[in-house]
């Protein structure tokens, strides 16, 4: 049954991302953003399956919900209809998808010869406060360095969308 | 749990090539930006 599960949330996550990057029918970006939505829905679904309650809630509030309704708010301020149809330039196609192959090779290599995560027993039934308690005590480096890269984040967009400032 | 962990990390790599993709075939500032969340 879970496997089952797995695999159908593995596939709908895929095709939904492969929809949201190049979708054949339409280049609305309102539908990639409403295939985004698809795509994070079935991730917390994955996140479910490995035990992870309390992340697939958050993913479907915050990420579904909350920065899905600020990005369309932004598309449609914008009002981009129909993405520009720009003509792939044939050199760059090619070359990215090799890239982006070779990329993905290396990565799948990794995986499968690494052996990673065998033996880990799992730290947290996924409850709320055993979560909360080993963010703070034993990952608090980790957690505070990604705070700080969110701070580099807001620096950088505010220089970049302020660029006339100096 | 019953799938490995490698299945896993294969459909996060794969997910993640799908947005690096998109970051070089659709130069689009915002589709970007929807991709790299």
């Amino acid at each position: 049954m879970q496997d089952a599960l797995f695999y159908f949330f593995a596939a709908l996550t895929l095709l939904c991302g492969l929809l949201v990057v190049a979708n054949p029918f339409s280049r609305n970006p309102v539908t990639s953003a409403m295939f985004l939505v698809l795509t994070l829905i079935s991730l917390a679904g994955l996140f479910v399956l490995l035990h992870a309650f309390f992340l697939a809630a958050v993913q479907v509030l915050v990420y579904a919900g909350a920065v899905m309704v600020l990005f369309l708010f932004v598309i449609m301020l914008l009002d981009l209809k129909e993405e520009a149809r720009r003509k792939f330039k044939t050199f760059g196609v090619v070359t990215g998808l090799a890239s982006v192959g070779a990329l993905a090779a290396l990565a799948l290599k990794t995986v499968w010869t690494s052996g990673i995560g065998r033996g880990l027993t799992p730290q947290t039934d996924g409850a709320t406060g055993t979560l909360g308690r080993l963010l703070f005590t034993e990952y608090l480096l980790p957690f505070e360095i990604v705070s700080l890269l969110l701070l580099v984040a807001m620096v950088g967009v505010i220089l970049l969308s302020k660029r006339d400032l100096k | 749990m019953n799938v490995p962990l490698e299945h896993y990390l294969v459909v996060s790599a794969a997910l993640f090539c799908l947005g690096a993709l998109g970051v070089i075939l659709r130069r689009n500032l915002l589709v970007i930006t929807c991709h790299s969340s």
